[in-house]
């Protein structure tokens, strides 16, 4: 009866600690460090001028994050970390190209006013 | 087997089929949106040709995310688990489209420089061939400038050398008829509606005789210079007497006397075509016959110049 009692322990802390282990996944901590630096490199690149909608949304799934990693919901906190990072990278990406845009039609304007003004200094 | 036991399979065999329904649910392809638009932003920035560099890498990982959705669809795992990998491969896919879209913007930066350089080049050759232009236009209006100056010299000298002959002209007219007034003058010519009248008096013969006295010549010396000075003007010679004697007489003597002139004239050397006499006795006379000095004015030879087209008026 001991012997059984004493198996029926050790299954049961098995137990426990196997469903431990699948319900409640370690903290995404690496991959937040990962995202924030990804959010903090979009807002570097002006993506609070150029894409305010993907920097909100990155920043919104982050905080909501944490407050799941807080409650120790780490598997939903793991998903929203990467959604989150993916959104940083293209707020980046979207305000670099932005940038990049509107340098070009910049350029393109300057050469076209050079050109303007070249054809009417050398009009007769 | 109890009929407890028997409840238990029947309930066993009863949740086996509802677990069997649910997973045939599940498993069914089910459509999601969230899955089908990720699908269409991955495939939008594989087709693009200007996907390269950093954008080939999100691009790398938005399929594999579509891949990983996929699967969990497949495999009937929940719709939030789709969507969660759905969502990464819409997000790097966007990456993709911005990035290639940047590359683009950035090359055409780049190319900026050429482009101006080629503006600038542009440029300066149409100015060096619109000075080119302008330098042939300067040629050809200074060539033009110079002939106009040389024809204009060329104008005036003709105009000063006109003026000048004008001037010579007039002055020689003007000389011309200086000489003629002055040579007419000597010739003690007068003006009347036959023209211009030369008397010679009957000094010049003597009494009934035709032939010139010596000193005659003198007065016709100067009449045969003024006709060789002068060759158009012809002369008509009309001789005149008194009314004393008989007209035959009269007439006679006055053709004769008008006769003799012409002859001193051509023996002067002026040609006798250019002389026409005529005898007209005692008509026309110039003063009353009764006194001497009367008879001795009617008594005269009348020399009439003419015109310079050489007629001379009506004769009365």
């Amino acid at each position: 009866m001991k012997s059984t009692q004493a198996a029926t322990a050790a299954l049961a802390g098995a137990l426990i600690l196997l469903s431990a282990c699948a319900t409640a996944p370690p903290p995404p901590s690496a991959d937040m460090t990962r995202a924030k630096a990804a959010i903090d490199q979009a807002q570097r690149a002006g993506a609070r001028e150029y894409s305010t909608e993907y920097l909100n949304a990155s920043i919104a799934k982050m905080e909501r994050a944490e407050a799941e990693s807080a409650k120790g919901n780490n598997a939903l906190a793991s998903r929203l970390v990467a959604e989150s990072y993916a959104d940083a990278h293209l707020a980046q990406v979207s305000a670099q190209s932005a940038k990049s845009a509107k340098a070009a039609e910049d350029v393109d304007k300057s050469i076209r006013t050079l050109q303007h003004e070249e054809n009417r200094s050398n009009s007769p | 087997m109890n009929s407890s036991s028997k409840r238990t399979f029947a309930a066993a065999g009863l949740a086996a089929l509802a677990a069997c329904i649910l997973a045939a649910c599940a498993a069914a392809p089910q459509r999601n949106d969230m899955l089908e638009h990720a699908r269409a932003v991955v495939s939008e920035a594989a087709s693009n040709p200007q996907v390269a560099g950093e954008a080939r890498i999100d691009l790398q990982t938005a399929e594999d995310a579509l891949n990983r959705a996929d699967a969990l669809a497949k495999a009937g795992k929940p719709v939030a688990d789709v969507d969660h990998e759905a969502y990464i491969a819409e997000r790097f896919g966007l990456a993709a489209q911005r990035g290639a879209e940047m590359a683009v913007s950035e090359k055409s930066i780049a190319d900026a420089n050429n482009r101006r350089n080629s503006v600038l080049l542009a440029a300066r050759e149409q100015e060096t061939a619109r000075a080119n232009d302008r330098l042939q236009t300067k040629t050809l209006e200074a060539d033009a400038a110079r002939s106009d100056a040389q024809a204009s010299a060329q104008a005036a000298d003709a105009a000063r050398m006109d003026a000048q002959a004008s001037a010579q002209e007039n002055a020689a007219a003007q000389q011309r008829a200086t000489d003629l007034a002055a040579a007419l003058a000597d010739l003690q010519a007068k003006k009347t509606d036959r023209g211009l009248v030369i008397t010679l008096g009957d000094v010049l013969f003597a009494t009934g005789r035709a032939d010139l006295k010596s000193g005659a010549r003198r007065s016709l010396d100067k009449l045969a210079n003024f006709l060789q000075q002068y060759p158009q003007r012809n002369v008509q010679i009309e001789g005149y007497t008194d009314s004393v004697g008989t007209d035959d007489y009269n007439v006679g003597l006055s053709e004769r006397r008008a006769d003799a002139v012409r002859d001193a004239l051509t023996g002067m050397g002026v040609s006798g075509d250019r002389i026409q006499t005529r005898g007209l006795g005692k008509s026309n006379p110039v003063a009353e016959n009764d006194s001497s000095t009367g008879r001795q004015q009617n008594r005269r030879v009348e020399v009439i110049i003419s015109e310079s087209d050489g007629r001379t008026a009506t004769a009365r």
